[in-house]
């Protein structure tokens, strides 16, 4: 599962590669380790060592093979046990907004101060304290929720929640319960999202409800007996976006909150993601048998469920796929056993199988909900949410889409990582790009003009992504400057120069060099001079000569595949970037296999 | 000739009168005899008093300049080559402060007393050890700078590469067994590695450029006579030089306002600097701030001369990289012109025709003669001088080739050859004037080819084949030696070794000015590297 969010996700895999998240990583490890303990015993006994050493390459290719048998089986599993049972669940995502003050005092909002440092009377329930709505706040809670297709509700307001701890000084904490200020919102998830492929192209997840209430003191514990609080993140505005409860697999769970992280950054509305503590997801899971009478449970006008429990405080996509699988396999073994399921709250450790018991229906607090007598109602007027809506950065969804259309016609596979790159600086060199490579090709046939999109895509994302990795470089959009490149596949799309050479002035410019690309192929004497059809034979009679008994089995085995081995060896021999593919294909077609020319 | 007699002046004996005049193929009459028994007497009564009078010397106060810690170093503090002679020296109380805290080292044909000074050969007579210090060793101490040593020099600096001193190879910064280039050799090397801020260099036809384009740093040629020659072994006064060599172009004009101006002993300096040529530092400081930072060369007018850059045996990298910079320096707003000198492609063979009759007289027999300059009296040539058989052997390649064809030009073509020579410099130094007339600059490779690898140590390797292996390297450098323009090596890439494209090797532009317009190399180079990081420019892999 992991490696398949992370085919989908470029970005996510260098970072996690780079961290030896890698399943294959640690077993190669292990597998070093064990080959080498044998190694030292083998000296120790002197044993031949012939018989049980087994190649590295070998291992390796075990290894593999065995991780995807395993993989298989739990497969097989998960499907029957989806075929009997139906999962459901909800989502809640706790996001912290990206403002400068608290939600009702004017101290700073602050993670790396010192602690302690940020603290205003309220913030501390100071007796006659008042909270004061910081109207800034509102801000990025509206893009969020507008970016989540929520309608806003013109009049909203504020609820006490009442429990005692010591993160929360004044025994409550405010929060929207009964009005919150955004309701009846969607969020659209495709199978590039990382969705799962029993839920299909798209699935629509509706968003019940987004709230606003504050976050809570920040708890550090030194075992046995010490507890330090930080008051600093008291009444930090923090969003609630609750989802409804139609989400039936665990990977499209996933997906749907790595989604909303990306909608909720790229309209700036939070601080950090979810590997930064910035965002943290309780899920519902509840589960029932297909073709049984209805479960008796509704939850948030969805009736006929199962009873649900609650896993708390997930703090990455891969827990909450986890968690959840954990869960709905715990209530499966519960009901299958003859069990009842119960309602409690549910904990989640990463790395085990199991989720584990917090507290049971019994022990479910009362928080005794009521309305905050210090706190107006909330108005928003339309006129500010028709500013928002209006400012909003264009959405992901669109932009894929745009991509995708005919104007740039890209793949998605291509389209996904430009989007989420650089935070969209990619994209804009992309579109850079395509714009001056457009007004190069002007004279070209409108038809040839239509694969410039996709050919930019290619250039930007994987030649000059490939030089960048390879150099372990961060992106800077002035190293080979968006002119440069579009000059680089305007003269490949003349075909004044081959696809070699063109990589090799792109790596030139990359490393340096300052000259303008028409200077640069002229200087370098890189324009290709096309070479004569008599070249081209006596190139590809050379190849033929040399190679006999392949040039045999081209023609009785129709092993077409060959040919592009001879094409290698006409490349390599001929003059170093004047031998053209296709060119070259063709006279060994006509010479290998009598095609007319 | 005025002569001053006194009554009882010496008199030589007949005889030795009657052999002096036939030494010189002469014979005397009778009464002429007597007039030269009392005449040479009389001299050398004269030349007697002066040679043991006290000489005329810059002899530092030692408390005022003290120094410490003098050695030579082993093989762990030797930089791989690059320190002659470690010494400490400060000032303990200077009178500016345009260097206070840099560490300089000193390229080891200039005197810095009480440490010995090789110029790259050892000697079979000893260590020469001068007493004084040579003026730009003064300059520097008084404007704070700490001299951290002597830093090596190649054999009678008469060396493009760095195997040929006395001290060993110099390794190149960035790959061992490639060269440093020569003949300051220990200089670039240094100041590449950060083992000092800057350091002091030598250049007659190339040895503060060469090592400077080599080593990946900043090396100036300044304007003839703008710096004090006075107190550094030189070849002949018309050609030398002493200039500065840094990481960066700002610390290179500092390090030339530290040391430029006339010190009233050096005939080679005029009397005045002509009008804003002092406070290069604070004139390229102010032109840096002020210029816009996209376009800081708007209205500067380069010229990329022909004659230095078409050359057959031209490295295609370095030609890449150059004409990369290049178009770096439109980008800045300069408008670039091509130039024809065609004078260019001859005078370095000028150039190396004129070394062996002045520059082997002045720089390998110390038979020094003729200008008004300080003269390093101690060392100066005893009776009709000529290189022992052991001095020749401990010579390199090109400085036994320029004794060879000393002798050889002594015997066939005398003075001629050099005073023809002389008077062409004066043609090609017009030739250069009348281009830079329309330019701001000339720019060209500084040298042609990347580093070459070391020859080692023990390598029995003839004179013919290591000097034929540098062939041409001093096609670029060597002439504005002979006219005197300024010109800054400035490195711009990183290209392959020609033997193994895994070695990455700096390589450099070359820019000209005209003569006391050393500071218009400075904004070139400085806008350029401003903007530009050249070490992540890589040309050719």
């Amino acid at each position: 599962m992991l490696r398949s969010w992370l085919r989908q996700s470029p970005r996510a895999l260098r970072s996690l590669t780079n961290l030896k998240c890698d399943p294959f990583a640690s077993q190669f490890h292990l597998r070093i380790a064990h080959h080498s303990l044998r190694s030292i015993r083998s000296v120790q006994t002197a044993t031949t060592e012939s018989q049980d050493h087994v190649p590295l390459r070998k291992q390796l290719k075990q290894g593999a093979k065995s991780l995807k048998e395993h993989k298989r089986q739990r497969r097989a599993a998960e499907e029957a046990s989806r075929e009997k049972w139906e999962l459901t669940v909800g989502i809640e995502i706790h996001a912290q907004l990206n403002t400068e003050a608290k939600l009702f005092s004017r101290a700073a909002t602050s993670s790396a101060d010192l602690p302690n440092s940020n603290v205003a009377l309220f913030d501390l329930a100071f007796p006659g304290s008042q909270p004061e709505f910081q109207i800034p706040t509102l801000l990025p809670a509206l893009r969020a929720a507008i970016a989540l297709k929520c309608e806003i509700q013109p009049v909203s307001r504020f609820d006490r929640k009442h429990y005692f701890y010591q993160d929360q000084p004044n025994g409550y904490q405010i929060t929207q319960y009964y009005e919150p200020f955004a309701r009846n919102g969607y969020i659209d998830l495709y199978s590039h999202d990382g969705i799962a492929p029993e839920d299909g192209d798209q699935v629509r997840i509706g968003i019940k409800q987004v709230q606003l209430e504050q976050d809570t003191a920040k708890s550090q514990e030194y075992p046995p007996s010490m507890q330090l609080l930080d008051f600093n993140r008291v009444s930090h505005p923090l969003i609630e976006i609750i989802t409804m409860p139609e989400i039936h697999t665990p990977a499209t769970a996933a997906a749907c909150v790595r989604k909303i992280q990306a909608i909720l950054q790229s309209c700036n509305a939070v601080t950090t993601g979810m590997e930064l503590g910035g965002l943290r997801a309780d899920v519902n899971v509840s589960i029932r048998q297909r073709g049984e009478a209805l479960g008796t449970h509704q939850y948030g006008g969805i009736g006929g469920l199962g009873q649900r429990t609650e896993i708390k405080n997930l703090s990455s996509f891969k827990a909450v796929e986890d968690a959840i699988i954990a869960e709905k396999n715990r209530q499966i073994a519960v009901l299958e056993n003859g069990g009842v399921v119960e309602g409690e709250t549910r904990g989640w450790t990463i790395g085990s199988t199991e989720t584990r018991r917090l507290r049971g229906k019994e022990g479910e607090v009362d928080y005794r909900y009521m309305p905050d007598p210090d706190l107006p109602p909330l108005i928003i007027g339309q006129d500010l949410v028709a500013e928002l809506t209006k400012t909003l950065p264009t959405s992901s969804d669109a932009l894929v889409e745009m991509l995708m259309a005919k104007s740039y016609g890209l793949p998605i596979e291509d389209a996904k990582p430009l989007i989420e790159l650089e935070d969209g600086a990619r994209l804009e060199y992309y579109q850079d790009v395509v714009d001056i490579l457009h007004s190069l090709q002007q004279d070209q046939d409108p038809k040839a003009r239509g694969g410039l999109g996709r050919a930019a895509g290619n250039w930007v994302l994987h030649e000059l992504g490939g030089l960048l990795t390879k150099a372990d470089l961060s992106w800077d959009a002035e190293r080979v400057s968006a002119q440069s490149l579009a000059q680089i596949i305007d003269q490949v799309q003349r075909k004044r120069i081959t696809g070699p050479t063109a990589k090799q002035v792109l790596s030139m410019v990359f490393d340096g060099d300052l000259r303008p690309i028409p200077q640069l192929l002229e200087e370098e004497n890189l324009i290709l001079r096309p070479l004569s059809r008599e070249d081209y034979v006596a190139l590809a009679e050379m190849a033929i000569s040399q190679n006999p008994q392949m040039v045999e089995q081209i023609r009785s085995k129709n092993q077409l595949g060959k040919l592009g081995w001879f094409v290698g060896q006409m490349m390599r021999t001929g003059e170093k970037g004047r031998v053209e593919a296709q060119k070259a294909d063709a006279i060994l077609r006509e010479l290998i296999l009598g095609e007319a020319p | 000739m005025p002569i001053i007699l006194t009554e009882n002046s010496s008199r030589l004996e007949t005889q030795e009168v009657q052999n002096i005049a036939s030494s010189g193929g002469l014979q005397l009459k009778h009464s002429e005899v007597e007039d030269f028994r009392v005449l040479l007497g009389n001299f050398e009564d004269c030349v007697s008093k002066i040679l043991s009078a006290e000489d005329y010397l810059p002899y530092p106060d030692l408390k005022k300049y003290p120094r410490t810690d003098i050695h030579i170093p082993n093989t762990t503090d030797g930089e791989k080559g690059g320190w002659a002679t470690r010494c400490t020296i400060k000032c303990q109380e200077p009178i500016g402060s345009l260097l206070t805290g840099k560490t300089l080292a000193i390229k080891d044909n200039i005197a810095v007393a009480g440490v010995r000074c090789t110029n790259g050969v050892s000697s079979p007579e000893g260590d020469w050890v001068p007493a004084y210090d040579a003026t730009v060793v003064t300059r520097v101490l008084d404007q704070g700078a700490i001299i951290m040593g002597k830093s090596t020099c190649e054999n009678c600096c008469l060396e493009p590469g760095s195997d040929t001193s006395c001290i060993g190879e110099v390794q190149n910064p960035f790959a061992d067994g490639y060269s440093c280039g020569g003949s300051s050799s220990g200089s670039g090397r240094l100041v590449s590695i950060g083992a000092v801020d800057m350091a002091l260099g030598g250049d007659q036809g190339g040895s503060v450029r060469i090592p400077a384009s080599l080593c990946g740093i900043v090396g100036l040629k300044p304007t003839w006579g703008l710096v004090p020659y006075s107190g550094i072994l030189g070849l002949y006064p018309a050609i030398d030089h002493c200039g500065p060599m840094t990481r960066t172009v700002p610390d290179n004009a500092l390090l030339l306002e530290a040391l430029a101006g006339p010190d009233g002993m050096d005939s080679r300096q005029p009397a005045f600097l002509p009008p804003s040529c002092s406070n290069f530092s604070t004139t390229l400081d102010a032109f840096l701030a002020t210029s816009p930072l996209d376009r800081p060369l708007d209205g500067f007018k380069i010229g990329v001369l022909k004659e230095g850059r078409d050359l057959a045996w031209m490295d295609p990298n370095v030609s890449s990289a150059v004409s990369s910079a290049v178009s770096g320096l439109r980008q800045l707003g300069a408008t670039v012109v091509e130039v024809s000198v065609p004078i260019h492609t001859e005078a370095s063979a000028t150039f190396v025709a004129s070394i062996p009759f002045a520059g082997v007289r002045h720089g390998l027999l110390d038979d020094t003669a003729g200008c008004k300059q300080l003269y390093t009296s101690d060392r100066a040539a005893g009776p009709s001088p000529r290189l022992s058989q052991t001095a020749f052997d401990g010579l390199g390649a090109g400085a036994k080739d320029a004794y060879m064809r000393f002798l050889y030009a002594s015997t066939n073509h005398g003075a001629k050859i050099h005073a023809k020579c002389a008077n062409l410099f004066l043609k090609y130094a017009r030739a250069y004037d009348e281009a830079l007339a329309g330019v701001d600059v000339l720019v060209m490779p500084t040298v042609p080819r990347p580093a070459l690898r070391n020859v080692p140590q023990d390598s029995n390797m003839g004179v013919l084949e290591r000097l034929s292996i540098w062939n041409g390297m001093l096609h670029n450098t060597a002439p504005f030696d002979t006219t005197g323009h300024p010109a800054l090596s400035l490195p711009v890439g990183f290209v392959p070794a020609p033997e193994d494209p895994s070695v990455a090797l700096p390589t450099a532009v070359q820019i000209v000015s005209k003569r006391f317009a050393d500071v218009t190399c400075f904004k070139v180079a400085a806008a350029w590297e401003r903007k530009f990081d050249w070490k992540a420019m890589r040309f050719g892999f």
